[in-house]
């Protein structure tokens, strides 16, 4: 590759004709998409999307609101966006941190970034509450952007914790329950499992606060307070606690925060068949953990599917331990680290993509160095133990979540196609108990959730698309993570999660007027026939 | 001979078109800064050996700092900057927004 003379001269002109402009060239304006709308790109650039109107949301609206109340402040910014959306005639979606994959959170008409929503307060004043169930310096009160981190944050220094999350933690509290995530806390369950009620901006500046009827929460006097009108309905609960961002707005939840805890985190690397039938049953006396009569809080699995043989040491698994709160060794903070970079995704989704023979001698090898690069703290809280993840860059992944008793059979189905169509990528197991959400898709008594992730790219679509193929024609009944690549569509839907699909369209009709619906509909709520 | 020879050529394409979209990221990330918005990018440009240099002034962050920042050098900004001798040496610069804490309740 050479440069003519001619670009040469043409660079140096150019150079020369900025020069003589002045300060205005350095700056390249704008690109085209983002002044005719924005084009909008999730977390892991697997998703973009022009939007007709992208809105920052935010507490500091025109009304003047006590700094004690500023959600005040965002109430009515995102009111006046759902006015004019409706007036309009666009269709709206809230979008938190941008982490889903799927195109949850996705619309081409109004997107509303809730990020800067984070005001969160920790205990309520006792007339808050209608019952004396729940201890109120315990309840916390969070916008929907308040990230998991900050939570974590704000709860320990206080003494209290999150009682589980997902395995990183950047998403926001309201995106994350809206999705179902999900940890490997076997007898917590899932995020949205541990909330206690919802509040909703619904069409014609409607206000509505959400709990369940079987265990009330708040006082009327509260529902005044933040001019909300009250909801008690389990089934309006289980379907907008994990509502994909069809019930409306939700501003803010409520939560009981659990008592500060430790964890102790143990990691061995084992062979896969050591392990397959751990991972089956949940039988864990054959992986030589620390404490065997202690069952652990937290139980994953990393598997490479790569190698499945006994020597090949193709398992790495982590139990952790719950420990009193206590003092944490400090950790040794270097304000330089070399991470991985931003590209390497993408690079190796393209290398694959080229060369898959070379697919499974790099995850092998990357496996191997696994362990120390995914070196945790042994005693840690629960936000040091789950922290942000370096790695950012173009990446993939789906997760099925499957009954424990079909786990040994869903494992093997997808090492085997793994095997046949290497992808570059890992299994990650995890364990969670059933949520009452009733489109959550850890549906099972004990859901063992499954996620395959790889390096951006076709490989890895493929990939997917044969290993639910594979399933399915094993007849493994499975659901699918709504915030990871999937392909539930109405063709399946009620295959994978039967009446609740009606009772979540039922419960989302008795909420939201026809004019409702369609404001807070997108693509894959009508590819899923959900929206009418 | 031809089959190895194919193959080295693969081998070789595929090094080659990998190594196109690898660029050079310098990421600044203070630790407990959560983004308030996505990223917003500029292409910017040193001009004249340093006698011009872009200072972008992000306007979307209203007064609460950034997050993240990012500089990245493709590797056509490598080539433009060698072959004009360094005269010219563009980046591309994205960053997030700083969340205010607690939403300025605290």
């Amino acid at each position: 590759m050479t440069v003519s003379r001619r670009d040469l001269l043409k660079a140096l002109a150019a150079s020369a004709a900025l020069r003589v402009c002045g300060a205005s060239w350095p700056m390249t304006a704008l690109s085209a998409q983002e002044q005719a709308g924005r084009l909008w790109v999730n977390k892991h650039l697997n998703l973009s999307q022009p939007v007709w109107r992208y809105y920052d949301a935010s507490n500091h609206g025109a009304d003047v609101v006590a700094r004690h109340a500023r959600w005040r402040g965002g109430v009515a910014h995102l009111r006046s966006i759902l006015n004019d959306a409706q007036a309009a005639g666009r269709r709206v979606r809230a979008v938190g941190a941008g982490w889903s994959l799927s195109p949850c959170a996705i619309s081409p008409d109004v997107m509303i970034n809730t990020m800067p929503l984070n005001c969160h307060t920790v205990g309520v004043a006792p007339d808050d509450l209608s019952t004396s169930r729940f201890d109120p310096s315990c309840i916390v009160f969070a916008q929907c952007g308040t990230g998991v981190r900050e939570l974590s944050e704000t709860l320990e220094a206080r003494g209290l914790s999150l009682p589980t999350s997902g395995a990183s933690n950047g998403q926001t509290i309201c995106g994350a329950i809206s999705t179902g995530t999900h940890g490997s806390a076997r007898r917590v369950g899932s995020m949205q499992d541990f909330m206690l009620g919802l509040h909703v901006l619904a069409e014609d500046g409607r206000q509505y606060w959400i709990e369940r009827e079987s265990a009330p929460v708040v006082s009327a006097a509260f529902c005044q307070r933040l001019g909300a009108t009250l909801v008690r309905d389990d089934l309006v609960f289980r379907a907008a606690v994990v509502g994909l961002g069809s019930f409306g707005i939700i501003h803010a939840v409520m939560f009981e925060a659990a008592p500060g805890f430790l964890l102790e985190v143990h990691r061995r690397r084992l062979d896969w068949p050591q392990v397959a039938h751990a991972a089956a049953t949940l039988e864990l006396d054959g992986l030589g953990l620390p404490y065997r009569d202690v069952e652990p809080f937290h139980l994953d699995i990393a598997v490479n599917p790569y190698s499945p043989k006994r020597g090949e040491g193709g398992a790495i698994v982590t139990a952790m331990y719950k420990r009193l709160l206590g003092p944490v060794p400090p950790r040794a903070v270097s304000d330089t680290a070399m991470v991985p970079g931003v590209d390497l995704l993408a690079m190796s989704g393209k290398f694959a993509g080229l060369m898959p023979g070379t697919i499974k001698r790099g995850v092998n090898s990357m496996f191997v160095s696994m362990m120390k690069a995914t070196e945790r703290p042994p005693l840690g809280t629960h936000g040091q133990v789950f922290p942000t993840t370096p790695l950012i860059g173009h990446s993939l992944s789906t997760e099925i979540g499957v009954d424990l008793g079909d786990a040994g059979q869903a494992l093997g189905t997808l090492i085997d196609v793994a095997n046949r169509y290497p992808f570059p990528g890992l299994f990650g197991v995890r364990y969670v108990q059933r949520s009452d959400a009733l489109l959550a898709f850890t549906k099972f008594e004990m859901t063992c959730t499954i996620e395959m992730t790889g390096a951006g790219g076709d490989r890895t679509k493929k990939f997917y698309n044969r290993a639910w193929a594979a399933l399915d024609r094993a007849g493994i009944p499975y659901t699918q993570h709504w915030g990871k690549i999937n392909n539930t569509t109405a063709a399946n839907l009620r295959t994978r999660w039967g009446s609740s699909v009606d009772q979540w369209i039922a419960a989302r009709r008795s909420l939201l007027s026809p004019a409702g619906r369609r404001l807070f509909s997108n693509d894959l709520l009508s590819a899923c026939e959900l929206h009418g | 001979m031809g089959t190895r020879t194919g193959t080295t050529r693969r081998l070789a394409a595929a090094v080659l078109l990998v190594l196109a979209g690898g660029c050079a990221h310098f990421r600044v990330a203070p630790h407990n800064v959560s983004p308030a918005t996505v990223q917003e990018e500029r292409r910017v440009r040193i001009a004249g050996w340093g006698v011009q240099e872009p200072l972008v002034t992000p306007t979307n962050c209203q007064g609460q700092g950034m997050a993240t920042v990012m500089i990245t050098i493709r590797p056509r900004d490598t080539f433009i900057a060698i072959f004009t001798l360094g005269l010219v040496r563009p980046a591309l610069i994205q960053w997030t927004c700083a969340k205010e804490r607690n939403g300025g309740a605290q």
